[in-house]
């Protein structure tokens, strides 16, 4: 197992990348600067702290990917997503122009940090948006293969790169853009997780197993395109899908699961997102992820309570 | 007659067949887009070489300025002009990608030169040799992405990167200054390391004398070109209602007739 960070990958993968394609241009808002080093030694010119403007660093990179060169803009979630809103929409997606961001602070992530560093709307925002491609890799071979099928295309491709890993290791021939991932089959409960909540997913299904239930888990890392086919199938045999996500209820990953499964009859959907509200409180990623029940308990319990074996 | 009275009277005809707005803001900006276009290689535009000149729009309420010195350039064909505000046409009343020799979309203020930024810094990268000019408003030098983009501009020292500001003084509803001084915006350049001129927005002359003085430039040049809004029909000028009011077939036959008279 790698004990290396998203972030370290995301530098790794862009230097090695960037030594190979001269058209990779990085992009960062004052962060990530050091371990960035060895791409701008590497790769001279292509690689610009533009410090505190989001909205700038955005509309600077479309006019990067103007002169066909591929953008890699790097920061703080909601600063690039919430305040660049604008630019993302008229000066990349309007106008068909590939890029690429990459964004930390997944979620709440910035626990100590508060409110004003969370992002937890990125989901239902970038849908919006036509020609999106939103990723959600958590690993760190997923973000690597992840970039190197997405990057030159002509879609603006979000990678939210969360602090934690799931720590699961995939084929990388399995890793697929707009492909989820089935973990387990089962026969009368779908879970579909997202992020790094794969890993207690995997952990309930282990005592969901002792009380009857045979869970089938996908994985997904592509929140758009979501893979319909794989979560319309599933959920039409087992009738039963709770969505796990980092993201507000309203919007994410259980919304566009919902929409793929309109035509089947008589499912059940349950939600584990994070309700109608800031997630306020300094503790750790952890203490938020424990009073939001995005917990191995969570999941049994949410089940349990919301669903039926018999029905 | 002038290549700018052709253009004005292109303008006129286009927003007055369509009941469109911004003619005002359309008729300030004509020896700025003209000049711009007198000394590029339109070759490498049209054929659109990767080398080329850039232009932006960034006050993409002008479009009709914009598309009206396409036509005249041998950029836009007189029929597509003349679809200009039609429903399926191209031309709609903001600057579109989706037209031929254009480079960006713009309507919402604030984006071009930090696009314009991005495309000088990619140019230089490439090591090719093609500048890029972006045109705003002065009421648009009230966003912040500019001077985002001014303060990135002077410190990249983007000598292949030029501003020229349509300073017709006068917003939506009234003078620029009531809303925000931009007073000294020549001097606010300097202050950001770009090079900061003044010229008479309508001399097409002192537009170009700057801009051939600058090509070889190794920092970003900043010009406040002086304008006056409804520039050419005297009683559009300085008259902020023409920010919005489409000329109506008497209004525009007393404009056609006095560009006629006066070149």
């Amino acid at each position: 197992m790698s004990n290396k960070s998203m972030r370290q990958q995301f530098a790794d993968t862009m230097l090695d990348i960037g030594q190979k394609d001269d058209q990779l241009v990085v992009l960062v808002g004052d962060i990530s600067h050091f371990i960035l080093q060895p791409f701008a030694k590497a790769c001279p010119g292509r690689y610009y702290n533009i410090g505190i403007c989001e909205p700038t660093i955005i509309s600077m990179a479309a006019g990067l990917s103007k002169v066909k060169m591929h953008p890699v803009i790097h920061t703080i979630a909601p600063f690039l997503l919430e305040r660049g809103f604008e630019q993302i929409k008229l000066d990349f997606c309007y106008q068909q122009l590939g890029g690429n961001i990459i964004t930390v602070g997944s979620a709440f992530d910035y626990s100590n940090l508060g409110c004003t560093h969370h992002c937890y709307g990125d989901f239902a925002l970038l849908k919006t948006l036509p020609r999106t491609q939103i990723l959600y890799p958590s690993s760190t071979s997923e973000f690597d293969i992840l970039f190197r099928q997405a990057y030159q295309n002509d879609f603006l491709t979000v990678y939210r790169l969360p602090s934690e890993s799931h720590d699961f290791h995939f084929k990388p021939a399995d890793i697929k853009l707009g492909k989820g991932i089935k973990i387990k089959e089962g026969n009368n409960l779908t879970i579909i997780v997202t992020g790094p909540h794969l890993k207690i997913a995997v952990a309930a299904e282990d005592s969901l197993k002792n009380s009857g239930w045979d869970t089938e888990i996908i994985y997904i890392h592509t929140i758009k395109p979501l893979d319909e086919e794989m979560v319309f199938n599933s959920i039409k045999k087992t009738k039963k899908v709770l969505v796990i996500e980092e993201h507000m209820q309203s919007g994410g990953l259980g919304d566009s699961v919902l929409r793929a499964i309109k035509d089947i009859n008589d499912f059940q959907f349950e939600s584990l997102a994070i309700p109608d509200m800031f997630v306020t409180g300094y503790g750790t990623y952890q203490d938020h992820c424990n009073t939001l029940g995005f917990t191995k308990d969570g999941i049994v319990s949410k089940i349990t309570t919301s669903f039926n074996k018999e029905s | 007659m002038s290549s700018a009275a052709e253009i004005r009277k292109r303008i006129l005809r286009i927003i007055h067949q369509s009941r469109a707005s911004h003619i005002g803001s359309s008729l300030s900006v004509v020896e700025i887009l003209n000049a711009i276009y007198s000394i590029v290689d339109l070759k490498k535009i049209l054929l659109q070489q990767n080398d080329r000149d850039r232009v932006i729009l960034s006050k993409g309420h002008a479009a009709a300025a914009l598309y009206a010195v396409l036509n005249h350039y041998g950029l836009m064909d007189d029929k597509t002009l003349d679809t200009y505000y039609q429903n399926n046409s191209v031309l709609g009343g903001h600057v579109s990608h989706s037209v031929n020799c254009v480079e960006h979309s713009t309507g919402a203020l604030g984006h071009g030169l930090a696009v314009g930024v991005g495309m000088a810094v990619g140019l230089r990268s490439k090591k090719l040799n093609g500048r890029v000019f972006v045109v705003t408003g002065d009421g648009e030098m009230h966003e912040g992405s500019n001077w985002e983009s001014l303060m990135l501009a002077g410190h990249l020292r983007l000598g292949n990167l030029c501003v020229l500001v349509d300073n017709n003084k006068l917003g939506g509803v009234g003078p620029t200054k009531n809303c925000c001084s931009l007073d000294s915006l020549s001097d606010k350049f300097k202050a950001f390391g770009i090079e900061g001129y003044n010229v008479d927005g309508h001399s097409e002359k002192e537009i170009t004398d700057i801009l051939h003085y600058t090509s070889k430039n190794d920092k970003p040049v900043g010009i406040v070109c002086h304008t006056v809004k409804g520039k050419g029909v005297s009683f559009m000028e300085h008259e902020n209602v023409w920010h919005y009011r489409p000329p109506d077939k008497e209004a525009y036959d007393m404009a056609i007739k006095e560009i006629e008279k006066e070149n």
